[in-house]
């Protein structure tokens, strides 16, 4: 097999399509930690979406109404967490693993309790989320086979990377945003309250990481299984540190963990002996190294003297 | 003046002890309240499965123990790190490897040694594979200052999808059973004897066991676990009193490491006797409600392993007499760690708030009041 | 635009500490007005209460003679009132207009309005003269600039009284002058300025009036042009803590501690230790006078090796120590009793037994094969509390102690050991008065059984009194050496006011501003 036919539009359609989840869940991750909260409750809130998008769906019919109540859904476990840290002072980050936990485990009950079945669930009549075909962009070789054809969530995906940006870096709320999570105090005398900045940051990310729920279990999967996100809402948090918290850097990493989840798919298939874990594993370790390199950097600015003492 | 503080001492110390006990258990019954409204909500009958768990502690004793075993140890990972206010949360990252170095030498070396020794050797390898995936994290943190959040979060994808590779590639096991998906099945001669005839809890549990009494006794009494005391209390303290801040930090998250990985090693001497692709199951993230329901403290995390594990185990009893998915005990677990890390919030910010009402003016102000 | 703002009997307590004791202050428009006075003299919290920051427990605050009640910063800044902390509020990786704009951004179709946040900057910069433009980013200005930065973000906010809290304290000095310039540009449009430092000097280039602290009170009120640096510094170190401290006199033995021309840099990375030579000799106290933050504590932490030294070296007793490690040194026998001892000297949440073993559980008799010896260690702590008078048992935790305690077990571990060199910082800062004598006895004793001492106070008359050597530290230089017996508080007031220093660029005299 040579190499042009393994990088084809196929494999770049799908790196798309898979990095879409891990780019929804990376920019709610990097809002919340922007504004000074370690949210590793992403993959719970994710979870979370991908049981209400199927629950509503099932329901009322209508898979766009499915989008909604996944949105919320992740809203809502987020609500719980923002809860939980603002209001009653838990640790961020053990709060992050208790919402996972019960995330987890309330789906699976709820799946039962609801529908009355175990491990996957798929409506009758089950029909996921329509391709867009987006007809100039099809003519654009290589390039168009991938975009266009792909579910609306992709689409809300990358218009999200921009609308994140700008609400970041163009609005007071950015701003807000920004200097909370640097320096709280700067933005308490400046009148603003860290509380209600950090509450809106996790509320957001919830939304985001309801909609990659949705995406993963309507765009295509069309069902609901446990545990299905599999680990791609930390996945989302490590795309967050590898794009530096910037939103363009943040798909660019998730493209990257896409196109390795993409090109593992793809290994497995093939005659070629790369493992495809192996190739999995890469942009991790790239997250690692530069996020390393980031506070090297930073560290080498402010000297030694601090470093010895490792503070807290 | 002298002599009423000493009766206050002495009225205080008991009690103090009775009223942690008395607050952790405060808290599960609050857990266990919003698990039942929960379960109330969703149609369930609350009384009937919280019975048939209670039922299941007991007639199922040796299954709690079975998962009481790894618990306790990543209950122990958890509150050597948390003593230290050091955030290991990779444990799951740290067990995998730990499991996979116990394999390998399962597999190729022990089979050649005398049976307690190998089984020795597996658990001593399994502990030390843990120990050295945690040592990155620690490295890049006393170097550069990475958080150790980040950077262990990040190695438990790491080492899941390397166990799957070596399982899938390499480690492949030959044999017809399941082959595909885990590695080939370690002598049985390595497997830990279990505690009765055909029973899940294996002598591992006494492992368990010995190990929390041990990092009880490590923190209390060794010179390290001073050390990790006095710097998870005050980090600008211990540099100033001449420990080494790099050093403590280094080892207590070797040392975490190394408890997490010990727990991969007893799973898979004690019952999976073989590597799967996908074991954890959360048996890290679990270790921290272990642990913080025993305030992180090692004999109490004996207590609170096994009330974990036979929640865990519960599930099973729970789906097969009343109808009730086994999830609810995950569910369980979520809020009590949810309660419990809350109202610990709650009171630090009680005791600050003070100085937080002086500082940030009026809204806290009023909502507090 | 007559601003008139007066603090009336304003006092606050913290426990049974009371930062301010029925504090006045009167502050006019048009006028700078000083408050003097060493840290933990109660300026900032005057400040504080001024700025809505905090509340006090009594007393009343009226602008324009109308009293005034102030719940947060917000209140305090829509009455006209704001400050520049002497750590910037800023948030370094943010824009200057960013910053500036902060909770209060102007708005085009709901997205900041950048062109108006620019301009903003530069019409305010430009009527002030502040010389700030809106786009590098904060962290790249020098700290000078970024003092403009917030005295601009405060005048955007409407302040007509602008608290400026110890600004001269991170500056250099051409960029002291330039803010000096800035300060009466401000007062020449009837602005008022509250203006706190305690650096003489320039308090004298730049205010009409000043008003000198000394723990929680007021005790000095002067017109600038009727006054002196002299003066000024007499009346902030007091004369109120006359100990009788009996000692006979010194008998200098071996030089234990050698340090030659050390230099050290502060956490900011400027140089605060400017080329220190000092010998401290057994049986002998060494005392530095001087102003605070004139590279006291960076000396201190630099030969407790906690605080790596840029050049120059510190010898013990012949062995070369520069770049060894704190515990080296404490092995060796260098004891340290830290400036802030509740924060850097005890861990509290362990227990007493626990601290007072901190630096020597180390040895042989405290630990054996990385065990500790509980019941040495227990032998020993028991042995302390008795001999130092800490009331306590040896497993109860510090936090449970009172404050008096907790400082005990500190001083009961340093000095305990009969240190063959102690650091002391500031030994009697937040100890009761009544608990003064005893350290100061405490210190003598210490001196008499053969260790070298180096005392590092900002009260002048106690390390007069207790020193047998006297330095006085300016500007990160030991800038006279004193015989303590001889030596007039005038001379050293003189001294740490920086009068003998080597010439440097002067605040222009600036006191008739209006």
């Amino acid at each position: 097999m040579s190499l042009s036919a393994f990088f084809d539009a196929d494999l770049l359609a799908s790196t798309v399509r898979v990095a879409a989840p891990v780019l929804l869940a990376g920019l709610g991750g990097l809002i919340t930690m922007r504004a000074g909260v370690y949210n590793i409750a992403l993959e719970g809130q994710m979870i979370t979406g991908c049981f209400a998008a199927i629950a509503v769906t099932a329901w009322t019919g209508n898979i766009y109404l499915g989008i909604v109540g996944g949105m919320l859904a992740g809203a809502l476990v987020s609500a719980l967490l923002a809860l939980a840290v603002l209001r009653f002072g838990a640790n961020d980050i053990v709060a992050s693993i208790a919402i996972n936990l019960l995330a987890a485990g309330l789906t699976a009950f709820l799946l039962h309790a609801i529908f009355g079945v175990q491990g996957t669930f798929r409506p009758d009549g089950m029909v996921g989320l329509p391709a867009i075909r987006i007809p100039l962009l099809e003519k654009v070789p290589i390039l168009g086979p991938a975009l266009s054809g792909q579910t609306l969530l992709v689409y809300v995906a990358v218009v999200l990377v921009a609308v994140t940006h700008i609400m970041l870096y163009r609005t007071p709320f950015g701003l807000a945003i920004r200097a909370v999570g640097e320096k709280p105090d700067a933005a308490r005398t400046a009148g603003v309250s860290p509380t209600l900045v950090k509450a809106v940051s996790v509320l957001y990310s919830g939304l985001l990481s309801g909609i990659a729920g949705a995406h993963l279990a309507l765009g295509y999967a069309s069902e609901f299984t446990v545990g299905m996100t599999a680990g791609r809402g930390f996945t989302g948090f490590s795309a967050a540190i590898f794009g530096q918290l910037n939103p363009w850097y943040t798909w660019a990493a998730s493209l990257m963990f896409g196109l390795a989840e993409a090109l593992g798919l793809r290994v497995q298939l093939s005659s070629i002996a790369l493992p495809p874990n192996v190739v999995q594993m890469v942009p991790y370790v790239l997250a690692i190294v530069a996020i390393s390199v980031t506070c090297a950097i930073r560290a080498w600015r402010l000297g030694a003297a601090r470093r010895r003492e490792v503070a807290e | 003046m002298r002599k009423t503080t000493a009766a206050r001492r002495l009225t205080d110390l008991l009690p103090g002890a009775l009223q942690g006990i008395a607050r952790q258990l405060f808290s599960l019954i609050l857990a266990f309240l919003i698990v039942a409204v929960v379960l109330w909500v969703s149609g369930y009958n609350a009384g009937s499965v919280f019975a048939t768990l209670l039922r299941s502690f007991v007639d199922d004793f040796h299954g709690m123990l079975r998962w009481a075993t790894p618990l306790i140890l990543t209950g122990l990972a958890t509150a050597v790190a948390f003593r230290a206010r050091i955030w290991n949360i990779g444990m799951d990252g740290q067990l995998y490897i730990g499991a996979l170095t116990g394999t390998v030498v399962g597999l190729y070396v022990a089979p050649h040694l005398p049976g307690a020794v190998g089984i020795a050797l597996v658990l001593l390898v399994s502990a030390l594979g843990g120990a050295l995936w945690a040592l990155p994290a620690a490295i890049l943190r006393v170097r550069w200052g990475v958080p150790e959040i980040i950077t262990t979060i990040l190695l438990i994808q790491v080492a899941a999808l390397l166990v799957s590779w070596l399982v899938l590639g390499p480690l492949k096991g030959r044999g017809a059973l399941g082959a595909s998906l885990s590695s080939d099945q370690i002598p049985r001669n390595l497997w830990l004897h279990p505690l009765a005839w055909h029973k899940p809890a294996t002598i591992g549990l006494y492992v368990s066991m010995v190990v929390a009494v041990f990092v009880g006794w490590y923190l209390m009494r060794s010179r390290h676990g001073f050390e990790i005391r006095t710097f998870g209390d005050n980090r600008q303290f211990s540099a100033y009193a001449g420990m080494s801040n790099r050093w403590i930090f280094v080892r207590t998250m070797m040392t975490s490491g190394a408890l997490a990985g010990l727990a991969g090693g007893l799973e898979l001497l004690g019952s999976m006797h073989r590597l799967p692709n996908d074991f954890a199951g959360n048996l890290g993230f679990q270790g921290v409600a272990v642990s913080l329901v025993a305030q992180n403290n090692p004999f109490a995390i004996i207590i609170s392993g096994v009330f974990f594990g036979g929640l865990k185990n519960g599930g099973t009893s729970l789906q097969l007499y009343t109808d009730t998915p086994r999830d609810v005990v995950d569910v369980i677990s979520a809020i009590v760690i949810l309660v419990i890390t809350a109202r610990v919030g709650y009171q630090l910010f009680q005791r600050r708030a003070p100085h937080l009402l002086a500082r940030f003016g009026r809204r806290r102000a009023r909502s507090d009041a | 635009m007559t601003m008139h703002i007066q603090l009336d009997r304003i006092t606050k307590r913290y426990g049974r500490l009371i930062a301010n004791d029925e504090v006045s202050l009167v502050v006019e428009a048009g006028t700078v007005h000083a408050i003097v006075g060493e840290n933990g003299a109660g300026k900032s919290t005057l400040m504080n209460t001024l700025y809505g920051l905090v509340k006090p427990d009594s007393g009343t605050i009226s602008i324009n003679d109308e009293p005034v009640s102030f719940h947060g910063p917000r209140d305090a800044i829509a009455r006209g009132i704001g400050m520049v902390h002497q750590h910037f509020m800023l948030v370094p990786s943010l824009s200057v207009a960013d910053n500036v704009i902060i909770g209060s951004a102007p708005k085009r179709r709901g997205l900041i309005d950048r062109r108006r946040a620019r301009e903003i900057v530069a019409r305010v910069s430009e009527e002030y003269g502040l010389h700030i433009e809106p786009d590098p980013l904060v962290r790249d200005l020098p700290v000078g600039a970024q003092q403009r930065v917030e005295i601009l973000k405060a005048l955007h906010r409407g302040a007509d009284v602008l608290i400026l809290d110890e600004p001269t304290a991170v500056l250099t000095p051409p960029e002291a002058v330039e803010l000096g310039r800035v300060i009466r540009q401000l007062t020449s449009v009837g602005k008022a300025v509250l203006f706190i430092s305690h650096k003489l000097k320039e308090v004298m280039a730049v205010s009409d009036e000043i008003t000198v602290m000394r723990r929680g009170r007021v005790t000095g009120h002067f017109a600038a042009a009727e006054t002196d640096e002299r003066e000024l510094a007499r009346t902030m170190v007091g004369r109120d803590v006359l100990t009788s401290v009996v000692k006979d006199a010194s008998e200098p033995g071996d030089v234990r501690l050698d340090v030659r021309d050390l230099e050290a840099k502060d956490d900011r990375g400027q140089m605060a230790v400017r080329g220190v030579t000092i010998e401290l000799r057994a049986g002998n106290i060494t005392g530095i006078a001087g102003v605070e933050g004139n590279g006291q504590t960076e000396l201190i932490e630099c030969l407790a090796g906690l605080r790596p030294a840029e050049s120059g070296s510190i010898e013990l007793a012949q062995t070369d120590i520069t770049r060894s490690t704190p515990r080296r040194r404490r092995d060796l026998g260098i004891g340290h009793i830290p400036e802030d001892r509740l924060k850097r000297g005890l861990a509290p949440n362990l227990s007493i037994e626990d601290n007072l073993v901190s630096t020597t559980y180390r040895q042989k008799r405290f630990t054996r094969f990385g065990v500790v010896r509980t019941a040495a260690v227990r032998e020993e702590a028991t042995a302390m509390i008795e001999r130092f008078g800490i009331a306590g048992r040896p497993d109860q935790a510090i936090a449970a102690l009172s404050g008096g305690n907790m400082q005990k077990v500190v001083v009961a571990r340093e000095l305990g050991g009969d240190p063959a060199v102690v650091l002391i910082a500031q030994p009697t800062r937040g100890v009761d008065v009544g608990a003064i004598e005893n350290i100061h006895r405490e210190i003598v004793a210490l001196r008499d059984r053969g260790s070298a001492v180096l005392l590092v106070s900002a009260e002048l008359d106690e390390v007069m009194s207790l020193s047998d050597d006297l330095y006085v530290m300016y500007d990160g230089q030991l800038v006279a050496r004193l015989d303590p017996a001889t030596a007039d508080a005038n001379e050293v007031g003189m001294h740490m006011a920086g009068i003998s220093a080597v010439a440097e660029p002067e605040l222009p005299a600036g006191g008739g501003g209006a």
